[in-house]
Order: C-alpha cells, then sequence, then structure tokens
C-alpha cells in the first residue's frame, strides 16, 4: 500500500504547561480532504503549523509521502498553505504573489508566466496580474491566495480557516470552489475550520478536534449520525440527549433502556459498557403524532409542546417530556401540519434512528 | 439654536489656538529672524540693516567651515547607517523573541535615553581618552606599544551619537516590524525561501519604511547635536553646531552664526524631504 500524504503520529505541542496539541494521530491518504473541525482555540492551527513546520513538535512524528519531515524548515516541506489572513506579500503585485514560489524553485521566466496565468485562471482571476493586494476584495485575495499555494504543485495542501473572513454569500460560493478545485487537481489537503457546515459538504473525512486531542475521525456521515462521544454529538448539528440506564443486556446490537421520558430501545452504538449512558436523537428523527399514532416498533413518549418556531422548510418544535426535561423535533413543513402550544402528542422515534454514547 | 451653532466651532479654533501661538513665538519667529539676520550685514552682534549674501560666500570659501559643514553631514550619515545596522537585529529580537525576559530587554535596549547626555558623552571619554579603558586594554594585550589618540576625532563623535540614537532606531524598527504580519513571512517560508531570502525579499521591504524613519531620526539629532561634538570633539572636529556657537558667544559674529544656522536647517530639511520621497515609494 502507498504511503499517505500525510501522516502525524502522537504530536505533542505544548506552550508552557499547557498542551495545545496532545497527542494527535492522523493520517491522509493521497487525494483526500481531511477537515480538522473543532472550536476556537482546540489546537486546529497549531496541529496545521507542525505540519508546514512554523512550530516544531515536542515529541511525535510527522511523515510526507513516507518521508519523516519533522526536522525539515518549513521551505523544504513543499507545501501549499492559505493563511486564515490569506498574508499575501502587499508589496507585489497579484502576478508576482503567485509567481513567488516559483522564482524560489528557479522555474524559468517563460515556465513561470505560463504557470502563473494558468493558476490565475485555474481561480478565475484571469487579467488581475497587475493588482496589488490592497485592491481586491475579500474573496479575491482568498482566490490569489489559493492560486500562490497550488501554482507550486506542492505535496499537500493545507488551509487554515480561508473561509471564515468572508461574507455568508461568498462562503457558501467558495466552499464549492474549493471542493471542485481540489478534487479535479486530486491534492491531499487539510482543511481547518470551526464552521460543521464547511465540515460536513466539503470533506471526504473529518476528525473532530477538542482541547488539542482528536475525538472522532471519520466521513461526515459517521460523525453526524455516529458520534463516539458527547462532545461530538453536540458539536455537530444540534441533537436531544437523554440520560438512560441500560435495562438489559443488549441483543443484537440493541439495547432496551429506561429514561426520565419512559422506555426506550437504541442502537448501541459508541458504548462500550456501563450502565449509565447517554441516547442521542437527532430532532429530524424524532418524530410527532397523535396519541396512540405511533407505528409499531417505534419508542414513543408523550410530550407537550412548549413552542412551535417556524423557520421557513422546516419547524422547529421545542417539546417538554414526561419527565420535564427538554427535546426538540423537527418537522417539515408540509402545510398540513397544526401544532398549538400547550397541546398534547406523542413524540416517537425508530430504533435504529437512536444512537447511545457513553455517559458523563 | 443658532447661537450653538454658531458657538461650536470656536472650542476647537482655541485648541488649535494655543499650539499655535506656541510654535509662531517659539519657532516661526526665530526661525524667520535666522533666516533674515543670515542676509543682513552686520558689526559683530550690531546688526547694520544692509542686505547682503556675504555672509554665506564667506562661510562657503572658508575650507575650515565648508569641512565642518561636510564632516557634519558625514557623521550624520554613519551615525544614521550604525544606528540601522545595529538597531535592525535587536529590533528583530525584541520583537519575535518569545523569553520571559522580553520586557526587561526591551527596556534595558531603551536604556540609553535615560542617562543624560553628558553623562553619557562622559563614559565614552572615559573609555576612548589617552588613559581610558581601550587603551589600557590594548596595551596590556601588547597590540600596540603606543596609547592611540582616539580623542578627539570624528570617530569619537560618531560612537558617542550612535550609542546616544541607538534607542531611536530600535523604537522605529520595532513599531514597523509590530506591523509586519508574522504570517507572511511564513507564507514565504512555505513557498520555498530560505530565511536570508524571506528576509530580503518580504521582511525588509515590509519594514522598509521604519528604517528610513530611525535613519532620518538618527540622521536630523546627530546633525544638529551640540553636547557630543563638544565633548568628544576637539578644535580639528569642529561641526555646524559647534561652529554655530563659536560664532554667537566667543566671535559674536551673528550673522555668520545665523547663516551657519541656515545652512543647517535648510539642508536638513532638504535631505529629509528627499530621503522621505525614496522611503515612501516601496522597495522590491
Ligand atoms: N504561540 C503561542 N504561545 C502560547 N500559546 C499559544 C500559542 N499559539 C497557540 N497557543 C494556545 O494554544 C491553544 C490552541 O491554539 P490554536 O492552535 O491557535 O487554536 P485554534 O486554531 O484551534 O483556534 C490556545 O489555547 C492558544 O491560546
Ligand atoms: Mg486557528
Amino acid at each position: 500500500m502507498a504511503d499517505p500524504a500525510l501522516r502525524l503520529q502522537a504530536l505533542v505541542k505544548r506552550f508552557g504547561a499547557h498542551a495545545a496539541v496532545d497527542g494527535v494521530d492522523l493520517a491522509v491518504a493521497l487525494g483526500e480532504f481531511v477537515t480538522l473541525l473543532g472550536p476556537s482555540g482546540c489546537g486546529k492551527t497549531t496541529t496545521l503549523n507542525l505540519i508546514a513546520g512554523f512550530l516544531a513538535p515536542d515529541s511525535g512524528f510527522i511523515a510526507l509521502n513516507g518521508r519523516l519531515v519533522q526536522d525539515l524548515p518549513p521551505f523544504k516541506r513543499d507545501l501549499g498553505m492559505v493563511f486564515q489572513d490569506y498574508a499575501l506579500f502587499p508589496h507585489m503585485s497579484v502576478a508576482d504573489n503567485v509567481a513567488f514560489g516559483l522564482k524560489m524553485r528557479g522555474v524559468s521566466r517563460e515556465e513561470t508566466a505560463t504557470r502563473v496565468a494558468e493558476a490565475l485562471s485555474l481561480v478565475k482571476l484571469d487579467g488581475f496580474d497587475a493588482r496589488r493586494p490592497n485592491q481586491l476584495s475579500g474573496g479575491q485575495r482568498q482566490r490569489v491566495a489559493l492560486a500562490r499555494a497550488l501554482v507550486i504543485r506542492p505535496a499537500m495542501l493545507l488551509l487554515d480557516e480561508p473561509l471564515s473572513n468572508l461574507d455568508l454569500k461568498l462562503r457558501e460560493e467558495m466552499r464549492g470552489e474549493i471542493s471542485a478545485l481540489q478534487r479535479r487537481l486530486g491534492i491531499a489537503t487539510v482543511f481547518v475550520t470551526h464552521d460543521q457546515d464547511e465540515a460536513l459538504t466539503m470533506s471526504d473525512r473529518i476528525a473532530v478536534m477538542s482541547e488539542g486531542r482528536i475525538e472522532q475521525i471519520g466521513t461526515p456521515a459517521e460523525i453526524y449520525e455516529r458520534p463516539a462521544t458527547r462532545f461530538v454529538a453536540s458539536f455537530i448539528g444540534s441533537i436531544n440527549i437523554v440520560p438512560a440506564k441500560v435495562a438489559e443486556v443488549p441483543v443484537n446490537g440493541f439495547a432496551r433502556l429506561e429514561t426520565p421520558a419512559g422506555p426506550a430501545i437504541a442502537h448501541v452504538g459508541s458504548a462500550s459498557s456501563g450502565r449509565s449512558v447517554m441516547l442521542t436523537i437527532r430532532p429530524e428523527r424524532l418524530k410527532l403524532a397523535e396519541a396512540g399514532g405511533a407505528p409499531a416498533g417505534a419508542v414513543a413518549w408523550s410530550a407537550r409542546v412548549v413552542r412551535v418556531v417556524y423557520t421557513g422548510a422546516r419547524l422547529e418544535v421545542q417539546l417538554r417530556l414526561a419527565d420535564g426535561s427538554e427535546a426538540v423535533a423537527e418537522a417539515t413543513n408540509d402545510g398540513r401540519t397544526s401544532l398549538g402550544e400547550g397541546q398534547g402528542i406523542v413524540a416517537w422515534f425508530r430504533p435504529e434512528d437512536a444512537w447511545i454514547i457513553a455517559g458523563a | 439654536m443658532i447661537a450653538a451653532v454658531q458657538s461650536r466651532p470656536i472650542v476647537p479654533f482655541l485648541l488649535v489656538l494655543l499650539p499655535a501661538a506656541f510654535l509662531l513665538f517659539f519657532f516661526v519667529i526665530p526661525t524667520a529672524f535666522l533666516l533674515s539676520a543670515s542676509f543682513i550685514e552686520s558689526d559683530g552682534v550690531i546688526m547694520t540693516g544692509v542686505w547682503t549674501t556675504q555672509n554665506y560666500a564667506d562661510l562657503l570659501s572658508r575650507p575650515l567651515y565648508r569641512q565642518a559643514i561636510l564632516r557634519t553631514f558625514l557623521i550624520g550619515i554613519a551615525v544614521g547607517v550604525i544606528v540601522i545596522v545595529l538597531s535592525y537585529p535587536l529590533a528583530y529580537f525584541l520583537v519575535r523573541t518569545t523569553s520571559p525576559w522580553r520586557g526587561f530587554l526591551i527596556a534595558l535596549s531603551l536604556s540609553p535615553l535615560l542617562a543624560s547626555v553628558i553623562v553619557r558623552t562622559y563614559g565614552w571619554w572615559v573609555i576612548l581618552n589617552r588613559e581610558g579603558a581601550v587603551n589600557t586594554a590594548l596595551l596590556s594585550i601588547g597590540i600596540i606599544d603606543q596609547p592611540l589618540t582616539l580623542l578627539p576625532s570624528s570617530m569619537a563623535i560618531t560612537i558617542g551619537l550612535s550609542h546616544a540614537l541607538l534607542p531611536y532606531g530600535v523604537l522605529t524598527i520595532m513599531a514597523s516590524l509590530n506591523g509586519l504580519n508574522p504570517n507572511i513571512e511564513r507564507a514565504a517560508m512555505s513557498l520555498g525561501a530560505g530565511r536570508i531570502r524571506t528576509f530580503l525579499t518580504v521582511t525588509l521591504p515590509l519594514t522598509w519604511p521604519g528604517i528610513v524613519g530611525g535613519f532620518l531620526l538618527a540622521f536630523a539629532i546627530a546633525i544638529s547635536a551640540y553636547a557630543t561634538p563638544a565633548i568628544l570633539g576637539g578644535p580639528g572636529t569642529q561641526v555646524m553646531a559647534t561652529l554655530i556657537r563659536n560664532f554667537m558667544v566667543q566671535a559674536l559674529d551673528w550673522a555668520l552664526g545665523s547663516a551657519m544656522g541656515a545652512i543647517l536647517l535648510v539642508s536638513s530639511i532638504a535631505l529629509l524631504l528627499i530621503t522621505s520621497a525614496l522611503g515612501g515609494r516601496r522597495v522590491g
């Protein structure tokens, strides 16, 4: 099997007593788009800076295409990096910015001109050669930064929250463009963001980080539907979390539970052992019905409607369960739903849509 | 309502009036007086009221005066260059270090500002005179067998001024380095530029305004400095400031003193304008 484009092993970086990166293991396959997702301050930028060589790890290994690089300076690592603030050279034109890496590699004048033009056209900035960075919009600067990183045909692309400084519309547009570009060039990419939507829509795999550690690595669907920890479950999307006790030894991957809201059956999920667990259920998988209207085999709890929030395509129904705790169900707005505040109702879900995680 | 609208501009007007009056009385009027005095024939301290350009002709025709003018500017340029060359690495270190001693080291680098110019300059006198520290050290190692005459000299003046003005260079360059986004240097490195190339292609051009500013500040202060040339120089190493004092206080020739003052003023303003025009343009 070919070496992965990037492998991090037991990577640790401390600032004083505080470990900003605390034992990170990660492999990025050739051509793969992996996102580091986590809240601000969880160590994403530090991890990227370790990969790029701007910081030296306190321990652990970094291998690029099977070669250990943790002792190489950044200028020998052959990585394309896009910074959160773009870090364009303000004293150079767009063309000179993009040509910089080629100049450092001693590429001939003609080839440089061709490749710069190619790169600028790749990011749809044809004809912007002579502009200065301060004459560009945020989105255009971002494209220059991308062209500058890609033109050197790096072994790997590192992107540190490249979209966070753009307005919403442009951000969504650039998401698609960066993904398409990455797929077209087939370049292994580590993308850093704190935005779950970006992570879910762009990535082949997501590594969810918290406090310097990777909590879970998986495809967007795995991360969303099979969260390994409470942190992952609640960081991505909204979710109902109900404390529960395992009532019987699980059979066939399903466990019978006792919860304050009523008995339940749910997917064993990531809780490997223990009696105290958490039952998790996404709002869009929690359905509503008239009393006695839940299908056979479903878990049905009686509930009361607290509030209905109208969001256009969807209705967000806030519920109070039997024990007084709150839950949220999300229904598509089919125009036939009439729910009044205080109305008694049945909230139901299929056992395979509920996922158990270890209790806390 | 009308009164309020009318009275509004008065406060800013008053606020500007005070510094404007200060500038007028203590800078514009004396400068105008100096400039006009330099064009008037004088008999000692008595202005005759006859207009003339003879004062300038006198100054520029005598080698002693011409040399003093040239020496002043050469010392100014040398001090500017030395200050920049020494303060750049220091400022770079102070801005980028993560040492817990950073604050202390910055204070230490700026400490020459705290010592009085006389004390500082006599410090150099103690080091450089015939029986001073340098000669004693060189003699005892045996590199020389006769003490060197390090004082009075242009070199001693240059050393004394460079030391005194180092903090100005450190401050202006630190300010421009602080304004430089470290990610820009990282970007250059990630694109394959080694440390030296990163410095030459990115750091240096982007901190060029700080370099020019530090140079100008050091240069401007150095050419008008009086105390340091008076202590570390001598009759053979007169600069414009010491000559002006001689004209005004010893020779009592106010006309020549004014003309020399005018040359100092005009030529330093001209040089400042030229250099800042160069500095305003970005290198790269
Ligand atoms: N140069 C540094 N010195 C000290 N602490 C740092 C430094 N860089 C980052 N940290 C700390 O390390 C943690 C992780 O930072 P960072 O990697 O920038 O987080 P993220 O990019 O995920 O927001 C934070 O607590 C931050 O304060
Ligand atoms: Mg960050």
